[in-house]
């Protein structure tokens, strides 16, 4: 009587299924926001003034497509949000560190010393711990 | 890189971890309920709001560290907004960090400033 039902089963499936493809596309959206990002920062020149700046940033289209896509990346990120820790949540998004690291080396040419190779991987086990870390439950009468 | 990069480096990472509490604390005030109300509660939470417009000024001040440092430097470093998220989380979210969360958040410092020095 009180074994899952088929329905509860493949909605659970599903709702995997849905957290995974929202991961992957978020990570996606928001290393083309950092490549676009240097593009596009290498064209601000704040010597010029920040109003002369800002306009000349609404002006050109590559600033424009990583806005674009910040902001996509804003409203995935959201509805990730929604239903996880922050401290826990947002730890998960340094999978974008590799992909990020990956492209400094493959589209900008970025030497890659011992140290940074070792401050990257210090700040990579800093965050699996933070993330596998569900926090301590909260006593009732404490919330 | 430069003293701006480095002052707009921290602006980052500070409207970084404002607007993630932000957010988080706005999305805790909306119920479970339709995409469309869900949405609709999104665009009108004044927390979500505020740290939209964060957001903003982040996007201009991060493509301009983006723009005048290396990518494999400013990149791993802004992880330096997760330490900040975990205070955030324990000071006003009512997370409740273990051991393992707060050496995350030493080690994930630690790197940053190997990260940062590797730079000289």
């Amino acid at each position: 009587m009180s074994e899952p039902g088929l329905a509860e089963q493949s909605g659970r499936t599903r709702g995997l299924g849905l957290a995974i493809g929202g991961w992957a596309l978020f990570i996606a959206v928001e290393t083309a926001t950092q490549v676009v990002f240097k593009y596009a920062g290498a064209t601000l020149d704040e010597r010029s003034g920040i109003g002369h700046m800002v306009a000349h940033a609404l002006d050109t289209p590559v600033v424009l497509l990583g806005f674009a896509l910040y902001f996509c990346g804003f409203l995935i990120w959201l509805t990730i949000l929604k239903g996880l820790d922050l401290g826990r949540a947002f730890p998960m998004t340094a999978m974008i560190y590799v992909s990020t690291l990956a492209s400094a080396v493959l589209l900008f040419h970025e030497a890659l010393s011992p140290t940074r190779i070792a401050g990257v991987m210090v700040i990579a086990l800093g965050v699996v711990l933070l993330a596998s870390d569900r926090g301590e439950p909260v006593s009732k009468d404490e919330a | 890189m430069g003293l701006i990069s480095w002052l707009l480096f921290a602006l980052t990472v500070m409207l970084d971890v404002f607007g993630q509490t932000a957010f988080k604390l706005g999305l805790d005030r909306i119920p479970d309920g339709s995409p469309v109300a869900f949405w609709r509660a999104v665009a009108a939470s004044p927390w979500v709001i505020a740290g939209f417009l964060g957001y903003c000024v982040e996007a201009v001040s991060w493509m301009y560290v983006l723009g005048h440092a290396p990518l494999s430097i400013v990149g791993p470093m802004a992880a330096l907004s997760y330490v900040g998220a975990v205070l955030t989380g324990r000071l006003f979210l009512g997370e409740r960090p273990r051991a393992r969360r707060w050496l995350g958040a030493g080690l994930v410092t630690l790197g940053a400033g190997l990260v940062g020095a590797s730079l000289v």
